[in-house]
């Protein structure tokens, strides 16, 4: 195996390993009485990142193929429909982004859509 | 995740996380079999698709770690780049930690968040905040290491199996393109309450033009800054306390 991979996977491996971890190991340690757990304010910022977070990823996984190839619009505008409608009739996460992609794929492959 | 709908109240175990991993099992199987492709197309093995998986476990940034190493970046600064690129995790543990009551065992919680990518964060998220009490670490022990198991498995394959993707229908190789999205609006529309909107607003809006204009990685560290400061703006200038916090006006 290359030396180069292997040396890259651990310092990686270590770094992601540490970002992950450490905030838990951290504020465990230095939070001796559940009861306080800080400013208002840390709250309110703490509850916004879970939210922020995915909508940033959801922003960050649809923006830029659709830039690069703008005649996938109408795909992903009906994939996200059709995941929308099935998850608000169903309440199941599995079927409904299953189903949505390969919806969206069947309209990117056979519908005609000129931007 | 989500689907549940038992109204127990009981923690959930281990299998149960397992099972509730499926969503971000059927993502990232087709996602890292694309990274194997691509480690193989960069000139790098099946096995070391798979030890990269199995050591970082960085999701896109591994995409990243294979063009870069193959177009001969040192190993430096690939490292450095990709570790700048999942600074965001920082992030994570304290959002969770705001929404968990229990005190951690910091061992199992050592094993779980190694896999805190951000689907199994998400996921997270969402059960401690709508079914707080199924939450436990045995739980995301499952649903973590059932998540890392099937991205190295998936490398692994994409590696082996580099040449057979073409065979694919040509829908079922652009529905793969989909996946991710169609995770994340699932996770979104899981997590979304009304009294979400004007931060998922401006979160949206914000990552948008920092994709559009920076880059793609820190847009999703901006989107959530920007999300942070719409909470607080919301809270402290709007005068929209969410019911959470609203009996606390007072800083503790």
């Amino acid at each position: 195996m290359n030396l180069e991979i292997i040396l890259v996977g651990i310092v990686v491996g270590i770094a992601n390993f540490a970002s992950r971890f450490g905030p838990f190991f951290v504020i465990q340690k230095f939070q001796q009485d559940s009861q306080k757990r800080g400013a208002l304010w840390l709250k309110i910022a703490l509850g916004s990142i879970g939210i922020a977070a995915i909508s940033s990823m959801l922003v960050v996984a649809t923006l830029p193929p659709l830039l690069e190839t703008p005649n996938k619009s109408f795909a992903v505008l009906v994939g996200f429909i059709v995941l929308t409608g099935l998850y608000f009739k169903y309440k199941k996460i599995v079927p409904a982004t299953l189903t949505a992609a390969v919806t969206y794929g069947l309209i990117y492959t056979y519908v005609p859509f000129f931007f | 995740m989500s689907e549940h709908k038992t109204l127990s109240t009981q923690p959930a175990g281990f299998w149960q996380g397992a099972k509730d991993s499926q969503a971000i099992i059927f993502t990232y199987l087709p996602v890292s079999f694309a990274f194997g492709v691509s480690a193989t197309q960069f000139g790098f093995s099946a096995w070391e698709a798979l030890f990269l998986s199995c050591t970082m476990y960085a999701g896109a940034s591994q995409f990243l770690v294979v063009a870069l190493l193959g177009s001969g970046t040192s190993i430096w600064m690939t490292a450095l780049t990709v570790i700048a690129l999942d600074i965001r995790h920082l992030l994570y543990g304290p959002a969770l930690t705001n929404l968990i009551q229990d005190r951690l065992n910091l061992k199992k919680t050592a094993i779980w968040a190694w896999g805190l990518t951000d689907e199994v964060f998400a996921s997270g998220m969402i059960k401690l905040s709508q079914r707080r009490q199924q939450w436990s670490e045995s739980w995301m022990l499952g649903l973590s290491l059932f998540s890392w198991m099937s991205w190295a498995l998936g490398s692994l394959l994409g590696g082996l199996f580099a040449d057979q993707v073409s065979k694919l229908p040509q829908f079922l190789q652009a529905a793969l393109d989909f996946l991710l999205p169609a995770l994340f609006l699932s996770f979104l529309l899981a997590a979304f309450e009304k009294k979400h909107t004007f931060v998922v607003s401006v979160t949206l809006v914000v990552s948008a033009i920092a994709c559009y204009f920076i880059d793609l990685s820190a847009a999703i560290f901006i989107g959530i800054l920007s999300g942070i400061f719409a909470g607080l703006f919301k809270h402290y200038v709007l005068k929209q306390p969410d019911d959470a916090y609203a009996g606390g006006s007072h800083e503790s």
